[in-house]
């Protein structure tokens, strides 16, 4: 999978392209967090290009969630495909997580 | 006669990319529809993650999984020796309502692949976990 981080204003971007799962959901963890410690809470994870996710990976946007929440901040994500918003509708993490349709509405809502 | 394949995976999280693969290869060999492919991978690496985190299998250990082309479902068997350890055991039941605040993610892995698959089984035998998974056609 591969990881990039744009800014948006103070917004970090991050965009995911692959699969996030067991092998990568620590490092990737990390990555995002990192962006929280240099000052920049509000993050939206632009999901377009992730074509998998497994509950490893849907523990990375819980952790993140819960730390943008206590730092002031808020975590959106966007563009998510067909498989992926199963596994969120199926956990009910959509319920939990601020999913959107495009990335005007997730700027928007954090 | 049904297709057959079997893999050897080596007792490593990175063997589940392998897996997928040789999954979809044999979806699309066999006439499976890509999502049902997706559904069996999906559960097959949830259970095979906690099979090699809580499993206690020695690290050389194979995990050995065989695939079968059934004429109206696809079957994956997976068999690792080590402690005995149902990966379909939940320790507690899924967190599916809490809010953000609550939320736990244990028993996720294994609510997913109960979800997507149509039969899950576990049995114990001759010193080795076999799990054995059924997606229909």
């Amino acid at each position: 999978m591969t990881m990039s981080i744009e800014s948006q204003g103070d917004v970090a971007v991050v965009v995911l392209t692959g699969r996030l799962d067991s092998t990568n959901a620590a490092d990737t963890e990390s990555k995002i967090l990192e962006q929280i410690e240099a000052g920049r809470p509000r993050i939206v994870v632009d999901a377009a290009g992730l074509d998998y996710l497994s509950s490893a990976g849907l523990r990375v946007f819980l952790v993140v969630a819960k730390r943008v929440k206590a730092n002031g901040g808020a975590l959106a994500l966007h563009s998510l495909t067909d498989h992926v918003r199963e596994v969120f509708e199926i956990s009910g993490f959509v319920n939990v997580l601020t999913v959107c349709a495009d990335r005007d509405e997730a700027l928007s809502r954090v | 006669m049904v297709p057959t394949k079997t893999l050897r995976l080596a007792n490593e999280l990175s063997e589940i990319r392998r897996l997928a693969q040789a999954v979809d290869d044999f979806a699309a060999l066999h006439g499976v529809p890509a999502k049902a492919a997706y559904h069996v991978n999906l559960a097959a690496d949830e259970l095979i993650t906690n099979a090699i985190e809580y499993g206690e299998a020695a690290p050389g250990r194979r995990i050995v999984v065989t695939l079968r082309r059934e004429p109206d479902s696809l079957v994956m068997e997976i068999t690792h020796r080590g402690i005995a350890f149902d990966p379909t055991a939940e320790a507690a039941p899924p967190d599916l309502t809490s809010d953000i605040d609550d939320r736990a993610v244990g028993g996720l892995g294994v609510h997913f692949a109960k979800t997507f698959l149509d039969g899950l089984s576990y049995v114990r035998r001759r010193g080795a976990n076999r799990l054995i998974l059924t997606k229909k056609l």
